[in-house]
């Protein structure tokens, strides 16, 4: 049995790493395509986003932030004296 | 946003600045408005999509109020309110409309992704931010005045320092700080295939809701924190009072003429008002 020669075992070791580098690229395409598949919405294994059911601002949010919390806060009243007239109105509008 | 609005305590450069800001947010977030960013959104088929920081900024908020409230405000009725009917300016539609109702369209809020300011929904998700989105303005209204001031607009109050608020039936309370807002279906209502309709729609359901109340007035942190807290706790009927107790908010409910007031409401206002006499 002759020898491969030089050329011969360049070429082999050449297309044994084609054969990798097709293989990862491959696996990568795969994995992407999962994880993309797994972050859409409609696809997502959990529909619930991961919000917190805790409190929140309530005010005018940035909309540099993700924080998607809400407070209700608390206001400060005390009942009317009648000493001054109605400012505003609550009501159904 | 066809309110008027009230503002006391401020500046001339204030008002300007304030009258600047509701003009903007009837811009953004008009129904009505072909060319506002609202409909654009919704018109756009794309699955994602950047939108402004305004919009954004409510959007957040209005996810925020429904993760809070487990859903019951949702920024998600576009499609729900149109198939009630409320398509055009309220002063147009017909009082009797004959056409069929349209299919209850529930809210999808949890199919929404937002991040900064990408957007990422369903096709077809028709997003409706008004149930945030006046209460924010007043909100944010508010913090460009710089001393003690009162906003109000369309029902919903926040003041700093201090104002008397008209309550719904009669009766007023003084706010020193904070917001107050009022939900019922009292108003904007019409018939539309036979059936009485209104602008409060049950997400669960995507039609209009029913409650035992006519009328639910909430005080809290803030105006958009106490008109999501008075939207939930009208839909939530009778849990409404109790829902807001757990939370520590005065909720105050009108039955038929008849007022209902929650433990916090008694509390904070009955209970101060007997000491004082």
């Amino acid at each position: 049995m002759t020898q491969p020669t030089r050329i011969e075992a360049a070429r082999r070791r050449a297309a044994g790493a084609k054969e990798l580098a097709v293989a990862s690229a491959a696996a990568g395409f795969i994995a992407v395509l999962l994880l993309a598949r797994a972050g859409h919405p409609g696809h997502s294994a959990s529909s619930s986003p991961s919000r917190s059911n805790s409190q929140s601002t309530g005010q005018s949010q940035s909309e540099s932030s993700d924080d998607d919390s809400f407070d209700f806060g608390s206001a400060s009243a005390v009942p009317s004296t009648g000493s001054g007239g109605t400012q505003a109105q609550s009501s159904v509008s | 946003m066809g309110v008027d609005v009230l503002v006391c305590g401020a500046t001339d450069d204030e008002h300007a600045a304030v009258r600047r800001l509701f003009d903007e947010h009837d811009r953004v977030f008009s129904r009505l408005r072909p060319r506002s960013e609202l409909n654009r959104v919704n018109r756009d088929p794309s699955e994602v999509l950047v939108l402004s920081p305004l919009f954004a900024g409510a959007l957040r908020t209005g996810l925020g109020a429904a993760a809070a409230t487990d859903g019951l405000v949702d920024p998600t009725l576009g499609a729900a309110i149109e198939a009630a009917g409320y398509d055009r300016d309220f002063a147009l539609l017909a009082a009797d409309d004959e056409r069929p109702v349209g299919p209850g369209v529930p809210g999808r809020w949890r199919s929404l992704r937002l991040s900064a300011r990408l957007l990422s929904r369903p096709p077809g998700t028709a997003l409706d931010l008004n149930g945030v989105v006046k209460a924010l303005a007043v909100d944010a209204a508010l913090e460009l005045i710089a001393g003690d001031a009162l906003v109000a607009a369309g029902g919903d109050v926040a003041t700093r320092g201090g104002a008397v608020v008209g309550l719904p039936g009669g009766g007023s309370l003084r706010l020193l700080a904070g917001g107050i807002a009022t939900s019922g279906t009292t108003k904007r209502r019409w018939r539309r295939g036979g059936e009485v309709q209104h602008h409060l729609l049950d997400p669960r359901t995507g039609r209009p809701a029913a409650s035992r109340w006519d009328e639910v007035t909430v005080a809290a942190g803030s105006c958009v924190a106490a008109d999501v807290a008075a939207k939930a706790a009208f839909l939530l009927s009778r849990d409404g009072p109790d829902w807001l107790d757990e939370r520590g908010l005065p909720g105050r409910f009108l039955e038929c003429g008849e007022v209902v007031p929650n433990r916090a409401w008694s509390k904070a206002l009955l209970e101060h008002e007997r000491a004082a006499a």
